[in-house]
């Protein structure tokens, strides 16, 4: 996906003006020259800067690219619906994280991702099954990391 | 130079099983992830780092150590074979190893690459191992001033040479220096950026922001390469491993010490790293060969310089970040945050007051490259298997692994989250030519760049001719000024003679390519 520089620029320059804003609002402490606004304010003057170049640059340009260039995606549909569900499984999965727990969540996210990548059933049950359950032994027995077994919670040990 | 003592103390410490255990792990680790195309080294290490909580300091960088020599050696195999190079580092030299393979010497690419990985590591770990104790002993007279600079230093260079655009990559940095702000100030105990929310008191954890941009981007990288299809193997004949190397020692035996010391020079310099050393070897072995126009058709003799390079700059890149706690790229930014979580600070001190931990760390760098022979036999012989993994096996379990590890960062959906708006954050920048490196040493060396930076402020009383007061100081001072004003002029002038919009294309359509060669059959 690609962004124009006229439109990165110009973001860049005003995200700049916002942390600089930001930074002012910072409390201050009696007697401290340099506080907490410092940094934050250099970095912000270097985006306003760095946004300004990126800006006149992509202005400035002979050619007028498109603003949002989203060529690249034009992949199989399956491919796209990985694209999506990679990222949106993750997000279903980290609000249903509790209710219904890691492993019959994790079972679902990878069989689902493998089958729109073209993974044979038999090899995706296979697969899915065997990660997530040595994933979860791992982590929650070995690590003693508290994942949540939700539905499973009375199956598992 | 350090004493006998310290060394025999550091040896017994590395000897534990614990430590052997990791270096073992760590180097199966980083031969598969090195072996897959589009897993990067520092992918690798960013998964690794959840794990490391649990462990001992020492055992937790020896198994980062070992899986990112492995990683970057083993990169090798699939630019051999398959002509997609592993690992950025072993980009420089993949057409070279391929051609071998279409010559039908597949064998001797693979053994030549992992024997010189291991020789050139070995003699990175000695330079390191020698000039460490003696590079903190002058450190220790360093103040707020010195500091500063090699910080900046640091950050310069890595923006400087992460990409072919130094706005971006300066934009790059700002990212990550301004992700450093967030949390309680380091000097006035200040919230800044938090918005009300408790978990950012502590700041941003670089875990989950480290595998969001290496590992996650990655990924959707990947999906948008589809119409690239698989990848098919050229017949690479009989596997016999490490045979014909004692030949090749004796036909160039300059090219190996000389890579070696290449890379041990560039990838001593903070900001630089080791992946830079692979492209500067190769390009000046073909400059200094007798036979330049063999380059390209499958010569050993570059791939030779090359690849002694790429692990000698990996163990050098830890001269900075073990002596001063400057991170000299982003795999060492990683373990120098694992060494921080730890309660370890990496810097002079560290030397003097317990002299056997940096020195057991440079200890696992030899175990690390010793077990390249061993480990690189097998890897060798089943590569091929390795590489008939289908990508569509590896992405789910890697995507799940991406959650656990951000997830167990602090035990809640915090991490998950900061790791998923990391993730489309470096998919978005690094489509739109915005390096990734920067963000990570930005925000690793955010805090130790702002308290060096105000602790001197307050000392000069806002002066800032006093930071060039002190002789190192002042030296370091005008060098980073010195480079800085090159780039700027050189970036000026690039510009009004109208390359500038030329390289931006270049950047565009490079940045396409290695995300297609990177990805593989997606």
């Amino acid at each position: 996906m690609r962004i124009s520089d006229r439109v990165i620029g110009p973001v860049l320059l005003l995200f700049g003006v916002v942390v600089i804003w930001g930074a002012s609002g910072l409390p201050t402490v009696p007697g401290v020259r340099f506080g907490a606004d410092l940094m934050p304010s250099l970095i912000g003057f270097c985006l306003i800067g760095l946004g300004l170049s990126i800006a006149i640059g992509g202005f400035a340009s002979k050619e007028r690219d498109r603003l949002l260039d989203i060529s690249e995606w034009n992949v199989s549909l399956h491919h796209k619906l990985a694209a999506i569900w990679s990222l949106g499984g993750l997000i279903l999965g980290g609000l249903l994280f509790e209710d219904i727990g890691f492993p019959l969540l994790g079972v679902i996210y990878m069989a689902v991702l493998m089958t729109l990548m073209g993974t044979r059933p038999r090899t995706t049950a296979a697969v899915s099954i065997f990660v997530v359950a040595a994933l979860y032994i791992g982590f929650s027995k070995g690590l003693l990391v508290p994942l949540p077994a939700g539905l499973l919670g009375g199956i598992l040990p | 130079m350090m004493s006998f003592d310290i060394l025999a103390s550091a040896l017994s410490v590395v000897m534990q099983p614990a430590v052997l255990i990791a270096i073992f792990f760590g180097a199966v680790y980083g031969l598969f992830i090195g072996a897959l195309p589009g897993l990067t080294a520092t992918m690798s290490t960013a998964l690794l780092v959840p794990i490391t909580f649990y462990m001992d300091p020492l055992p937790a960088i020896a198994l980062i150590v070992s899986s990112t020599a492995m990683a970057i050696s083993a990169g090798d195999i699939p630019g051999t074979l398959l002509r997609i190079p592993g690992t950025p580092a072993s980009a420089a030299y993949t057409d070279e190893s391929f051609q071998m393979t279409v010559h039908g010497k597949a064998s001797q690419a693979l053994s030549l690459g992992f024997f010189f990985s291991a020789m050139g590591g070995l003699i990175g770990a000695t330079v390191l191992l020698v000039t460490g104790p003696l590079l903190a002993r002058v450190s220790l007279n360093f103040s707020s001033f010195e500091f500063f600079w090699l910080a900046v230093l640091g950050l310069l260079t890595c923006a400087l040479v992460s990409g072919s655009n130094m706005a971006r990559g300066f934009v790059s940095l700002m990212f990550g220096l301004l992700i450093a702000t967030v949390g309680l100030d380091v000097t006035t105990g200040a919230p800044r950026f938090t918005f009300g929310q408790l978990e950012l008191m502590g700041g941003v954890s670089f875990i989950p922001v480290m595998i969001g941009m290496f590992a996650f981007s990655e990924i959707l990288r990947g999906f948008t390469t589809s119409k690239t299809g698989e990848q098919s193997m050229p017949n690479i004949g009989k596997i016999v491993p490490f045979k014909g190397i004692g030949g090749l020692l004796r036909k160039y035996p300059f090219s190996a010490i000389r890579g070696a010391a290449l890379g041990t020079s560039v990838g001593a310099l903070p900001g630089v790293g080791g992946d830079l050393a692979a492209w500067i070897a190769y390009g000046m072995s073909r400059r200094f060969s007798k036979t330049p126009e063999k380059y390209g058709t499958g010569h050993p003799e570059g791939l030779i310089e090359a690849t002694s390079s790429n692990n000698a700059g990996l163990s050098s890149a830890w001269i900075p970040a073990l002596v001063f706690g400057i991170p000299g790229d982003a795999v060492t930014a990683i373990a120098v945050g694992v060494l921080f979580m730890k309660g370890v600070a990496p810097g002079p001190r560290l030397f003097v007051e317990n002299p056997t931990m940096p020195t057991a760390i440079i200890m696992t760098f030899f175990v690390s490259n010793l077990l390249l022979f061993p480990l690189g036999y097998v890897a060798i012989k089943i590569a091929r298997h390795v590489l008939s993994i289908p990508r569509s096996v590896i992405v789910p379990i890697i995507l799940i692994c991406c959650f656990l590890g951000s997830y167990a960062v602090n035990n809640t959906l915090y991490g998950v989250w900061i790791m998923l708006i990391a993730g489309v954050v470096g998919y978005l920048m690094e489509r739109n030519g915005f390096p990734i490196a920067p963000v990570i040493l930005g925000l690793v060396l955010g805090p130790v760049l702002e308290r060096n930076f105000i602790m001197s402020m307050q000392i000069t009383n806002g002066n800032l001719l006093g930071f060039f007061e002190r002789p190192i100081a002042c030296g370091l001072g005008l060098l980073i000024c010195a480079i800085f004003l090159f780039s700027v002029i050189k970036s000026v002038r690039r510009w009004l003679s109208g390359d500038a919009e030329r390289r931006r294309k270049a950047l565009i359509e490079n940045a396409k390519d290695v995300a297609q060669t990177r990805s593989g059959d997606a």
